[in-house]
């Protein structure tokens, strides 16, 4: 299944911040993660699905959106 | 206390911690002791204390009874990173409440190295009557703003910066100051003396002006920095705070992106508001980034610089300096906050074009956030169109022509919206939502609905929180954490920024504080200044006539679903009138 990847900020990868990648049916934001190779502690950062707050257990479904965001920026 | 007139510059006695009060019609000037109701407080709770001892909570914004007051925080004046922040405050002419708008810059170093704890302007002078009031050392001295009156604020702070030296700090307001238009805000200098650093919200800009102030000059030359109590223990204190503030990871994301990384992240959670608060993400949205906006900055180079520091000693460096395609600078710094209400609010999908408009507003001395709510509304009432950049100008230029309808979008959202039969106006208590779209981020409703300010995210945004931002029964909690750290840091004169550095190492607040004063206070000093500070305010907006009638968001954001979460702001009244429950 397809899954849109948006990294943001210093998770940007040779300056492509939005990815599309293959993966498994049935795979998790955790093994999405590990297939980034994104390092970053659970505790700074916070992803989202589809809009919504998620967590590494979730399952993805074909076509989902999910957002990588270290820490958080803004004002 | 002393009473002096001051047509001549004064001798003070000798420094000292001290509350100046001015008063505008007589030109009289007084220093007085600090009361020791005062004397723990700074920043935005020195505000609602002297608001809420001093100034008639039902009384005129624009009238004689108002009072403006400068007030540093408490661990303002030795360049710890990021905590030099001055507080400006009144009772706010957009809102009917209290009001305390923040800015970085250069004001609250100077003030607190001439000894200033609150600087309290009274009263107000016969209409026409302009004057710069320039403080340093000697004393106070009103000099004529007649030749600056109609002047933008970058061609005015060129000018004081030739007239009194560069070596000052200048808060000044603008045509929209002058004009005592409610979005009109009191701009300082940061440390390259660019005079953009906007005490923005609420209107204190129409406050300076109904006192017939142009400027305020600080010039601390010769002037020694505040002492410190326990010098040893001070900068203990401060190398553990400077330490973990540098060592956060965030603190690099703000230094390489600054606050425009916010807009692929609210964009992410459905919460950007996009073309009059219609949806919450913008198709354009990467355009409008804070990655792409750092590429174009290192791309162009020139005066171009994607890190910037607006206060001396600032470790963080949010800020940026925008220049056009040929390095020339168009604007600094360009935020998120402009980038969300004058971009995608309105369909804008170009940086160059927001920073244009950036700073036509910021000559103007307008707070960007009102003013794109305000053309936003503009739009649905049929005046403008989205993605005209151009005619947003044409609006600008209108407000600073003084003409009906520029008057009409420069007094804010709610009035262009009664005007203009709009029911679709995003403001609490009169002032406008910013750049996080309530109904997709409700924590950050909730502080909408519920802080003293008026919808204000700085007040007390959630979105860094580790919560479902769609549920509604979890976020008062969020709101409430928020908003009282909030309310502490302004206090403190801390950046919020420097909420990073200080979560990292909370007790290095109290350690700070008890080296600076010599006080003894505890470990939860932070939530104890924040809630003093939220009750004092509460206190003064019930007095004006505040009820928790007020303590809501506009109906039809509870009625509207917006895409593309299709969510509607959903937390019960009971919830929000529990927030203040502690």
């Amino acid at each position: 299944m397809i899954i849109v990847v948006h990294l943001h900020t210093i998770l940007q990868q040779g300056g492509h911040n939005q990815l599309e990648i293959e993966m498994p049916v049935g795979s998790t934001i955790g093994e999405l993660m590990s297939l980034l190779n994104i390092g970053l502690s659970l505790e700074d950062i916070i992803i989202a699905v589809n809009n919504r707050t998620a967590n590494i257990d979730q399952i993805l479904q074909e076509q989902d959106v999910v957002h990588f965001i270290p820490a958080i920026s803004g004002g | 206390m002393k009473n002096k007139s001051s047509d001549n510059n004064q001798q003070l006695p000798t420094w000292n911690t001290l509350v100046w009060r001015i008063n505008t019609r007589t030109k009289v000037v007084s220093q007085e002791p600090v009361s020791s109701a005062w004397s723990k407080l700074g920043g935005r709770g020195l505000l609602a204390r002297i608001l809420l001892d001093e100034v008639l909570p039902t009384c005129e914004p624009l009238g004689a009874s108002n009072k403006l007051i400068f007030s540093p925080g408490l661990l303002v004046g030795h360049m710890l990173s990021s905590c030099d922040r001055i507080s400006i405050g009144c009772k706010s002419p957009l809102t009917g409440g209290v009001k305390e708008a923040n800015a970085g810059g250069t004001t609250g170093l100077h003030m607190a190295a001439l000894g200033i704890k609150g600087l309290i302007l009274e009263d107000q002078p016969s209409s026409g009557e302009w004057s710069v009031i320039y403080i340093n050392s000697d004393g106070v001295r009103f000099d004529s703003a007649k030749d600056l009156i109609g002047w933008g604020v970058y061609e005015s702070s060129a000018y004081l910066l030739e007239r009194y030296g560069t070596k000052v700090a200048i808060a000044l307001i603008g045509p929209g100051g002058e004009m005592q238009l409610a979005s009109a805000g009191i701009q300082n200098l940061d440390k390259e003396g660019i005079p953009s650093r906007i005490a923005a919200r609420g209107g204190v800009g129409a406050v300076m002006g109904s006192k017939g102030i142009k400027a305020i000059v600080f010039d601390s030359q010769g002037s020694k920095k505040p002492p410190i109590a326990h010098p040893e223990e001070y900068k203990q204190a401060q190398k553990v705070y400077s330490k973990a503030l540098l060592e956060h990871p965030q603190t690099a994301i703000y230094r390489d992106y600054g606050t425009a990384a916010m807009t692929r992240i609210s964009n992410g959670f459905g919460g950007l508001p996009t073309r009059n608060f219609s949806r919450g993400t913008f198709e354009s949205a990467e355009n409008l980034s804070g990655e792409t906006m750092r590429q174009a900055l290192l791309d162009r180079k020139g005066e171009s610089n994607p890190t910037h520091a607006c206060m001396p000693g600032c470790t963080i460096r949010c800020s940026n300096i925008y220049g056009n395609k040929d390095g020339k600078t168009i604007v600094s710094p360009l935020e998120y906050e402009t980038i969300g209400l004058m971009g995608s609010n309105l369909g804008i999908a170009d940086l160059d074009t927001i920073a244009q408009l950036n700073r036509e507003v910021n000559d103007l001395g307008l707070d960007s956030i009102e003013i794109g709510a305000a053309l936003g509304v503009a739009v649905e009432g049929g005046l403008i169109s989205f993605g005209n950049g151009d005619q947003v100008m044409e609006f600008l230029t209108q407000i600073r022509r003084g003409s009906p309808i520029g008057r009409l979008i420069g007094s804010g959202a709610a009035i262009t919206g009664k005007v203009l039969g709009v029911i679709r106006v995003p403001v609490v208590k009169g002032q406008a939502m910013s750049a996080y779209e309530p109904r997709a981020i409700k924590g950050t409703g909730v502080t909408y609905a519920t802080s003293p300010q008026g919808a204000d995210h700085t007040s007390g945004l959630t979105i860094r929180a580790k919560v479902d931002h769609l549920d509604p029964k979890v976020q008062v909690d969020v709101s409430r954490k928020a908003q009282i750290n909030m309310a502490g840091y302004d206090t403190l004169g801390a950046c919020i920024f420097a909420g990073f550095g200080f979560g990292a190492a909370s007790e290095t607040i109290r350690d700070l504080l008890n080296a600076r004063y010599g006080w003894q206070v505890e470990a939860d000093i932070l939530h104890v200044l924040g809630k003093e500070t939220l009750s004092l305010e509460r206190e003064f907006n019930r007095r004006a006539g505040f009820t928790s009638a007020h303590d809501r968001l506009p109906e039809w954001m509870t009625k509207e679903p917006l895409p593309p979460t299709q969510a509607v702001f959903d937390v019960t009244d009971e919830d929000l009138d529990s927030l203040f429950n502690w």
